[in-house]
């Protein structure tokens, strides 16, 4: 496909299990692959969306049924950008604390770093909990 | 993702292939903590043909790690390739595990 004809903005709404990641990974990395991204910008866009997602399935909701996550992509000039909308509880990745870093393996967390790699990855995040009580995450990469 | 796991001179040598983000992990997690943890043996890991990982790959491996620690074992990590390698420099994961070049050098470490 063109870089004319490719749409440069696409949305999908994914349920919050491990086959929705799956399904909106795949969607993720057919919509990329219509453009000429390099593997550099493809990796930060997979490693942000697996994250986010999976901290939305594992962390924004405690009551055991599965809730819609909206995931859209928007190419520009210069970014790729990645946005989330959730109806999960209030929660700003901005102000998550950074992982300890101990020195050693008996004093490591095993988990708590996907936000610090997300962080890294990104030029820059958003975040707002709406008046609908849902949130609004977005992640925006440089294009290399 | 694909895993292989074989045993040579009481070293469990486990070759992964794929990406290492959720779904991947998801697949491999299973097998790859029952086959090295549950006998305690020292591990190498090959991740020459791993292009990806993100941190559910990270905490597999830390998590196992542990483990392996507990039974007087360990694990030691080679060859990554260079998203693998920006990760785990990014949270200094060699501070808090081995990552070697190579297959000798790590089967070294492991038998050491």
């Amino acid at each position: 496909m063109s870089l004319e004809k490719a749409a440069t903005r696409v949305t999908l709404r994914i349920p919050s299990s491990l086959a929705g990641l799956k399904q909106g990974s795949e969607e993720r990395s057919r919509w990329l692959s219509q453009w000429n991204l390099g593997e550099e910008t493809g990796n930060r866009a997979h490693l942000v969306f697996d994250e986010i997602v999976t901290n939305i399935i594992r962390y924004a909701f405690g009551d055991g049924h599965e809730h819609g996550i909206e995931v859209a992509f928007h190419l520009a000039d210069d970014s790729l950008t990645l946005s989330f909308d959730d109806d999960g509880r209030p929660f700003d990745p901005r102000t998550a604390p950074e992982p300890v870093n101990t020195g050693s393996l008996a004093k490591a967390a095993i988990g708590g770093r996907g936000l610090l790699l997300v962080r890294k990855a990104a030029k820059r995040l958003n975040y707002e909990r709406s008046i609908a009580g849902r949130n609004r995450l977005s992640v925006e990469l440089a294009r290399s | 993702m694909d895993i292989e796991i074989t045993t040579v001179e009481s070293i469990a040598r486990v070759r992964l292939k794929g990406r290492l983000d959720t779904p991947g992990v998801d697949q491999v997690e299973g097998k790859f903590t029952s086959s090295v943890v549950t006998g305690g043996k020292n591990t190498v890991v090959d991740l020459s043909q791993v292009s990806f990982i993100a941190s559910m790959g990270l905490r597999m491996f830390i998590g196992i790690a542990k483990a392996l620690k507990r039974q007087n074992a360990r694990m030691v990590l080679f060859a990554p390739q260079s998203q693998v390698n920006e990760v785990f420099n990014t949270v200094l994961l060699h501070q808090i595990l081995p990552i070697v070049a190579d297959e000798a050098e790590a089967v070294r470490f492991a038998a050491g």
